[in-house]
């Protein structure tokens, strides 16, 4: 679809980056020493900086990409909430006050903390940099998928512009200024989410949407008998790629334009209304036949996605109540869009979007999506990627670097239980308004059958241009804070950990805040050059490979560390080695990677289902173990 | 080597220590002990709920007295229960050093927070 830029989003998003810029330099004098920059004197409050863990681990990928999946498939994106939460729980019960206590600057000293071991801070400098890289690029891609429809800026624009603004953010004044922005990004975004769903209820769920006349494609209906006895329309032959197709070709004899049906049932007649998206060999589109713009004789795609059926057959509910809302969804009849690329012989590729009326009781059940799919499935691997997927997200959140740095910004333990306590609050009524702002999406006519990352954004512009413009630049807003965070936990990795503790270069700490700083820049630009480079991948699933890779390297490390009195520094070192590489070969070796990173087919993979952290998690352990059995240090006579 | 919740407080190369007080031993353990608990507790929950999904789904979708079905609620009662269980650990973090404090009948200043160094 084509977005009309929002004049109003782009005048909030500049006040946003305005005001954070404007207090980054406010606070710049505060970050002129190692402890201010990396830990901001261990002096934000304990609420501040459980709000700011919100602002730091709400990503564009929790925010758009959660709420897109589940205006798709339903609970299949409610999974993710429930594991990305649950995984909080980790952080909270088991490493959060050890490794305040521990550490210092970096979750490096944590570990280093009983050994002075240069293996340990080059392991754990290694993986926070593969780690945060990983997590760099969806928020960059995404920043840069954000700014076309919204701001109407091209995709390199909107890496470049989230990219600058960042890196200014991190060099001025450091942790000290990323708490605050996360801060304020995270407080947005729960409010504002919690006015969306607020919203949705008080609307509840319409049969009609109220979109404008010409933006929407309602489901409709026909028959093959009704299309064919229509004097205007020539049904056209299923040939070429459309044979075998569950579609209906019927071509308008006046002006040639071809509409698609979809057959709802593969033994009967009854037909639903699709949409097309050509891509001609010239480099062209047609939108639904006819070029795609919005002048005079162009055409775009329509908004979809609509209650085709409620309860009792009513034609709207009238508001809900919180529970009344999805018992009453859990009741309807839902059309939810799919879609089908055709390749034509003359080298046009046609993607076909299509309703499929889906009972509530199926969306609100796991399963129904494609990542998803695989616990209908009798075959007990593709059960185990879900398992695997599941154990990743628990173990991943406690051991993602950019979320462990914020134990050192607050002054004690008891400061630092509070603030994560604080955080779980906040980030799970954040994913609870996810299932709502998903549904609400879903049932909203306002999908953008192309897209699914446009849902939240195009939830808000049903209820008026302010929250829409609102929402946009919240979403920017939330890339500007996960992508501050993750440049300074690289930047922590390089200047404190590698060159000051393992090449242990005599440093002045006006010097290590400038290598800090130099750090940082260089992160910005590598982060910006991979979100241009990547524009094309679809990068919804690395978001869940860095939780693997991070899981797998760093969590048995933390806890053996905490829980084990016989693991040794070698013991340490091996096992987040090995964890990040194995988990990195796996990921790359998978199916999906042949399939949408290389475009080779996926059955020539080798690896048994796509997501690592059940084997590689449990890899990590063992190794640690064994490693620290064989390095046992000998007893001395006389010590206890 | 003791446990790491015997051991002294990090002083990381290149500076003197993030924080130069810090909670009792004896008191870090008490916390340690209740955290692993309540985590114990969560991990059955979650693990229950992954193991149901992934090889009983059917069951996810019965719905108990015609309300929600059981997928939406046990999910929204994951994210209720980790917030819950989280409320739960501070207060209990809360009485167990309250309780310490008063044993040991030296705990100056007026929050608290400054008596950790006397615990010693």
């Amino acid at each position: 679809m084509i977005y009309e830029p929002s004049t109003i989003a782009v005048v909030v998003f500049a006040a946003f980056v305005g005001t954070v810029l404007g207090l980054s330099f406010y606070l710049g004098r505060k970050a002129r020493e190692p402890g201010g920059y990396f830990a901001a004197h261990g002096q934000i409050h304990w609420f501040v900086n459980g709000i700011a863990f919100a602002g730091d681990y709400l990503s564009a990928a929790s925010f758009l990409g959660i709420c897109g999946m589940i205006a798709f498939a339903g609970y299949d994106g409610f999974l993710y909430s429930i594991g990305y939460l649950a995984g909080w729980v980790v952080a909270l019960f088991v490493v959060a006050e050890p490794l305040k206590r521990l550490g210092k600057f970096t979750f490096a000293d944590a570990l280093n903390s009983q050994f002075d071991s240069r293996g340990i801070t080059l392991a754990a400098a290694a993986s926070t940099l593969v780690v945060s890289i990983f997590y760099l690029i969806p928020q960059m891609v995404g920043a840069g998928t954000l700014v076309r429809p919204l701001l109407g800026l091209p995709h390199e624009a909107g890496v470049i512009t989230v990219g600058a603004v960042v890196v200014l953010i991190v060099v001025t004044a450091g942790m000290v200024s990323t708490s605050y922005v996360q801060f304020i990004k995270g407080a947005l975004l729960v409010l504002f989410c919690a006015v969306l769903a607020v919203f949705i209820l008080r609307r509840g769920l319409t049969t009609e949407p109220a979109v404008p006349d010409g933006r929407f494609q309602p489901f409709e209906t026909t028959t093959v008998d009704a299309l064919g006895s229509d004097p205007g329309l020539r049904i056209l032959p299923e040939s070429d790629a459309w044979r075998d197709e569950p579609f209906v070709r019927a071509e308008d004899v006046a002006t040639g334009i071809v509409t698609v049906w979809y057959r709802l049932d593969p033994e009967g007649d009854e037909l639903a209304r699709g949409q097309t998206l050509t891509a001609l060999p010239d480099g062209s589109r047609l939108a639904n036949g006819l070029p795609q713009g919005k002048g005079e004789g162009q055409g775009d795609l329509k908004a979809v996605g609509q209650v085709i059926r409620l309860p009792g057959d009513q034609t709207e509910t009238g508001p809900l109540g919180p529970i009344d809302f999805l018992t009453a969804v859990q009741d309807s009849t839902i059309a939810t869009w799919s879609n089908r690329i055709i390749r034509g012989s003359d080298g046009s590729v046609t993607t076909v979007y299509y309703p499929v009326p889906t009972e509530g009781n199926d969306l609100m059940v796991p399963g129904g999506s494609s990542t998803f799919k695989g616990i209908r499935s009798d075959r007990l691997v593709d059960k185990l990627d879900f398992i695997s997927l599941m154990l990743a997200l628990f173990g991943g959140t406690a051991s993602l670097p950019h979320i462990l740095i914020r134990y050192y910004t607050v002054k004690d333990q008891k400061a630092a239980r509070r603030s994560t306590v604080v955080g779980i609050a906040a980030i799970g009524a954040f994913y609870v308004l996810t299932l709502y702002l998903g549904l609400g999406a879903m049932t909203g006519g306002v999908l953008d059958p192309t897209n699914s990352n446009m849902a939240a954004p195009l939830l808000a512009r049903s209820f008026g241009e302010l929250p829409f413009a609102i929402i946009s630049a919240v979403a920017f807003t939330t890339v500007l804070g996960t992508v501050s965070g993750l440049i300074m936990a690289a930047s922590g990795a390089i200047a404190h950990d590698l060159i000051e503790n393992v090449l242990r270069w005599p440093m002045t700490d006006l010097r290590k805040v400038r290598i800090a700083k130099g750090s940082a820049v260089v992160i910005g630009v590598v982060a910006m050059a991979l979100g241009i480079a990547f524009e094309k991948l679809n990068v919804s699933f690395l978001v869940g490979w860095a939780f693997n890779v991070a899981a797998s390297a760093n969590l048995p490390a933390l806890v053996m560390l905490l829980f084990w009195r016989k693991t040794t520094k070698w013991g340490i070192s091996a096992a987040i080695f090995v964890g990040m590489i194995t988990s990195l070969a796996w990921i790359l070796l998978s199916a999906q990677a042949y399939r949408d990173v290389y475009g080779l087919p996926a059955e020539e993979s080798i690896i048994p289902f796509s997501q690592p952290g059940l084997v590689t998690i449990p890899l990590g352990f063992l190794v640690l173990v064994l490693v620290s059995l064989a390095t046992q240090p000998k007893p001395k006579p006389g010590a206890a | 080597m003791p446990p790491i919740h015997e051991r002294p407080a990090a002083s990381s190369r290149g500076g003197p220590p993030a924080h130069d007080v810090d909670e009792p031993p004896a008191l870090t353990i008490a916390y340690a002990r209740v955290g692993l608990w309540l985590f114990g507790v969560y991990l059955a929950l979650y693990a229950a709920f992954v193991g149901v999904n992934a090889f009983a789904p059917d069951i996810m979708a019965t719905r108990p007295a015609e309300g929600l079905n059981l997928a939406v609620s046990t999910g929204l009662g994951l994210i209720v229960a980790a917030i819950v269980l989280s409320l739960v650990y501070m207060a209990i973090c809360k009485r167990v050093a309250d309780r310490y404090w008063a044993a040991s009948g030296t705990r100056p200043g007026r929050d608290g927070d400054r008596a950790r160094g006397a615990g010693r």
